[in-house]
């Protein structure tokens, strides 16, 4: 069995991003969703510094740069509208549909980059994305 | 609420799930020309286009101030930026699909510290996502 060069830091994300999903929650209790946005982009730019000490400058290639800004204004705009939708409405049903941005993700990597998957990887995306959905719906009850 | 109609939330929800399949997207057309850590460079730029506005025109420039929550936060965004990092180096190497569903499955992380360190009661449909997450993880990896 051979591990794929991805799948190290892939794991390392994931889990990072699961000791960290809970944080938040702790932090809203004194502040607002808005406030937070606020403080999470300046520690998120003082972040972002830090890396560039180990790593040298950033590089500038366009549309690259596009892009790389297009994916943090996504990245915060959704988190506005995430929480538009929660003021207004029922959290398990505004989680599920949110999280469900896997499936655009792999739409436009498919059909705009023609970026393989194999049918065990569809297979495994299928099964993962059908575990996310149960998981969300499983914290609303 | 109450001359709102019944699905007023849907478009922000639809919304926040487009917008989030594209800060998915984006980076791996910006890593076919730049290394990950530029990219995390103008994604803190990306954040501050639609923060900024949020300062100026919704809070008025009045931030909140509990050094607890603020620390809390820093230390969340600073994890967040190890997290995406990896997030980058795997997406330069592999499928945008699989990757993405695969860092998308943390709420199971989460669901199994706070069975570990807090105790909390896993009902069966969490057992079940669980099962079907680590699973998935599996056909993943050995892809």
């Amino acid at each position: 069995m051979t591990i794929a060069i991805w799948f190290p830091p892939a794991i390392l994300a994931l889990a990072i991003w699961g000791v960290t999903s809970f944080l938040p929650k702790i932090a809203l209790r004194a502040l607002s969703p808005f406030q937070m946005i606020i403080y999470h982009s300046i520690f998120f730019l003082a972040g972002a510094l830090i890396a560039q000490l180990f790593y040298g400058m950033p590089e500038f290639q366009l549309p690259a740069v596009f892009f790389a800004m297009g994916t943090g204004a996504c990245g915060t705009f959704g988190q506005i509208l995430y929480l538009m939708a929660l003021k207004r409405g029922p959290v398990t049903y505004v989680s599920m549909i949110s999280s469900l941005y896997p499936l655009i993700a792999t739409v436009l990597a498919v059909t705009l980059l023609k970026d393989p998957i194999t049918l065990k990887q569809g297979c495994g995306v299928a099964l993962g994305i059908a575990s996310i959905i149960l998981l969300v719906k499983a914290d609303g009850k | 609420m109450g001359n709102e109609p019944p699905n007023h939330w849907l478009p922000p929800a639809m919304g926040a799930l487009a917008v989030w399949g594209l800060w998915a997207f984006f980076p791996k057309i910006a890593l076919q020309t730049m290394q990950p850590h530029s990219v995390i460079f103008y994604e803190a730029m990306g954040n501050l286009c639609v923060s900024l506005p949020v300062l100026i025109f919704i809070l008025k420039f009045k931030l909140q101030k509990d050094n607890l929550a603020i620390a809390i936060t820093g230390g969340s965004s600073l994890l967040t930026v190890c997290a995406i990092l990896s997030f980058f180096f795997a997406l330069r190497h592999g499928p945008v699909a699989v990757i993405v569903t695969m860092t998308a499955m943390y709420p199971m992380i989460a669901l199994i510290l706070a069975r570990i360190f807090l105790h909390e009661r896993i009902n069966k449909i969490q057992m079940a996502a669980v099962a079907m997450a680590m699973a998935s993880i599996l056909l993943l990896a050995t892809s």
